[in-house]
């Protein structure tokens, strides 16, 4: 049987999405995304050039029959911004798809919770497939999935911060409640984060700083990989035990014989 | 959202009989020290299965730690009110079984208010109200004022009755009733149809979706289970509920939910069962639901013996009745020829609570308040 991750009724044969911010060049963001063999890239759309010229804009570099480009709305601070840009990338030619970023907070970049949930409402009544970018909230997640969005995408800890999973506690229980695509977007910033969050049982990962700043992008995207496959092997596999070391205690099934 | 059945079609369900069938007791050493994630309808038919037989110590010593963690040194008492045996239905197991000659009876508003009235004083706070499947006579609107009549002496009032329409669950729901009981009996469709002949509850179905429908008219609790005793494969029976219980918890996530595993009483029918589940094979399963399902409560009623009952307090019972009349009416008129089974822990509550008291765990009458949300 298939492992290949379905969204929206769309496969993707990797498991770990990109995002195009802080390259050096756009050569170099090329680079790294063939090698993470990533066939999903989240795109600023306020980062766009409509009117340019071609060759300008990161979408210029990025073959749409290779990748699915998703329109973010990085920069929108409340719902009805969000709700614009969405509309605003699809008119522009972009796919009917947005992951959802709404951060009123220009420090660590936190999504908002109040906001996003009404824009996801909006938007998926418009017919959009809508990946929401969340703190690691598990009501948030469920209440998310009710309105319709097609996965739910929680931080590992704050946007660029490299720190990895900080609310994994969190995160467990969402993967453990979710129908849709659990998907860890933010903070990861290792390969090993990567890993972890496959091993926990994401369903992918998204990946952007930690490329971008690496020494050499194209051979951390193969690394990001790699990791992002053994992860999601070993939860497939179920993970070996580790050592039980419980307290013997009197018996409790004697009342049995 | 899929329905239940349509969740079924996309699952693998061989791959859960297997595992129910596990031989090898060494995939059950390794899930029972396997990290996260260890929880679940898969973990629960290894855990339920012939394998895991042998490993009813360290189960037990898990579910233990697990129910004080998750659930408190507490169990929460209750009593089931039956309202009504009058019944359309033809199941060959059950005391109220169509073609039953026995006395039929269904309670008016006082009848019900006077039982309400001797349970209250007897310390209930929980009460479930039971009756047999009558189309015509146990309507929505009958249990309705049944409701009614007693929600004033008791501030958490569940009801075990047909299965309803989404909107007389609503209709329930506003009068205040917050629990939901709702055995499928048994998820093997051949059994299903060889047990029920005749009536409404031949639509399986309708039944199968039942708790989805209680779930949106806002039940606050569902418990589920299967009669243990009615498909040869108790073992995969149980594993269907388990995976019916998952699919419940994540699409229907503001529910508490709990399972009960009754098994087939003697009552006024000669059914035999098809298969004997010893109280090893209980226990087991009730370890198995505790350690596959941490959150989950579980019941256990006057239907087991008092032994049983009493070692299964700390492994993983949350909810107990006690005291229990299995007819309309039998706690202030006893008459046996109206009952639906033999009861068989018969002990007075106070006694069950000394037991509580030795193994240190405390007794709840009351855990809710529907008024808190203009119930």
């Amino acid at each position: 049987m298939s492992d290949n991750l379905v969204i929206a009724g769309r496969e993707f044969s990797s498991r770990i999405f990109v995002g195009t911010g802080k390259f050096a060049s756009n050569a170099q963001m090329m680079q790294a995304i063939e090698a993470s063999e990533s066939e999903l890239v989240t795109v600023a759309l306020r980062r766009l050039d409509l009117g340019s010229e071609r060759g300008e804009n990161i979408t210029d570099a990025l073959d749409p029959d290779k990748y699915l480009i998703l329109p973010n709305t990085s920069g929108a601070a409340n719902a009805e911004e969000a709700v614009t840009i969405a509309k605003l990338a699809y008119a522009a030619g972009m796919p009917k798809w947005v992951k959802l970023e709404i951060h009123p907070d220009p420090r660590y970049l936190l999504p908002d919770p109040i906001e996003t949930l009404k824009a996801a409402e909006i938007l998926v009544k418009e017919g959009f497939v809508v990946m929401p970018y969340i703190n690691a909230d598990p009501v948030l997640a469920k209440r998310l999935e009710e309105v319709g969005t097609a996965t739910v995408m929680p931080l590992g800890s704050p946007i660029g911060c490299n720190q990895g999973i900080r609310t994994k506690a969190m995160i467990e229980i969402i993967i453990e409640q979710s129908t849709i695509p659990v998907i860890i977007d933010a903070g990861l910033g290792a390969p090993s984060h990567a890993a972890e969050a496959m091993e926990m049982g994401a369903d992918a990962v998204l990946v952007n700083t930690a490329l971008a700043a690496a020494g050499n992008p194209a051979a951390m995207g193969k690394a990001f990989a790699d990791a992002v496959r053994a992860g999601r092997t070993a939860y497939t596999c179920g993970l070996a035990p580790k050592s039980d070391s419980a307290a013997a205690s009197s018996p409790l099934t004697s009342f049995l014989s | 959202m899929k329905t239940f059945n349509e969740y079924l079609q996309g699952l693998n369900l061989e791959k859960f009989k297997e595992y129910s069938r596990c031989e090898n007791p060494a995939i059950i050493e390794r899930l029972l020290k396997s990290p996260f994630p260890a929880q679940g309808p898969e973990t629960f038919a290894l855990l339920s299965s012939p394998a895991a037989a042998q490993f009813l110590e360290p189960m037990a010593q898990k579910a233990a730690s697990l129910t004080a963690q998750r659930h408190g040194r507490v169990i929460r008492f209750y009593a089931p009110l039956y309202v009504s045996n009058e019944c359309t239905n033809t199941c060959t197991y059950c005391g109220f079984t169509m073609e039953n000659k026995i006395r039929r009876k269904s309670l008016n508003d006082k009848e019900c208010a006077e039982e309400a009235v001797f349970l209250k004083a007897r310390g209930f706070r929980h009460v479930l109200l039971v009756s047999g499947e009558h189309q015509k006579i146990v309507t929505p609107e009958y249990i309705g004022a049944m409701v009614d009549s007693c929600r004033p002496h008791f501030p958490s009032v569940s009801i075990e009755v047909a299965p309803f329409k989404q909107e007389a669950y609503e209709m329930l729901v506003a009068k205040g009733v917050d629990g939901l009981t709702l055995y499928q009996e048994t998820y093997d469709k051949k059994t299903y149809a060889e047990v029920h002949l005749r009536g409404k509850k031949k639509d399986y179905d309708w039944r199968l979706e039942a708790p989805a429908r209680g779930a949106r008219a806002k039940m606050r609790r569902i418990n589920m289970g299967v009669l243990l005793g009615l498909a040869p494969d108790y073992r995969f029976d149980s594993v269907m509920c388990a995976i019916h219980l998952d699919y419940m918890m994540r699409n229907y996530w503001r529910v508490q939910y709990s399972v009960s595993m009754p098994r087939l009483c003697s009552s006024e029918t000669d059914y035999q069962p098809a298969v004997d589940v010893s109280d090893k094979e209980i226990t087991q399963l009730m370890l198995a639901w505790r350690l596959a399902f941490p959150d989950a409560g579980v019941n256990i009623s006057t239907r087991e013996p008092e032994y049983l009952r009493d070692g299964l307090i700390g492994l993983g019972v949350t909810h107990m009745s006690a005291e229990s009349s299995t007819e309309p009416g039998g706690y202030c008129n006893p008459n046996t020829a109206l009952k639906q089974f033999n009861i068989t822990d018969e002990r007075k509550v106070d006694e069950i609570f000394n037991v509580l008291k030795t193994k240190n765990y405390e007794p709840v009458w009351k855990d809710w308040e529907s008024c808190m949300i203009g119930g």
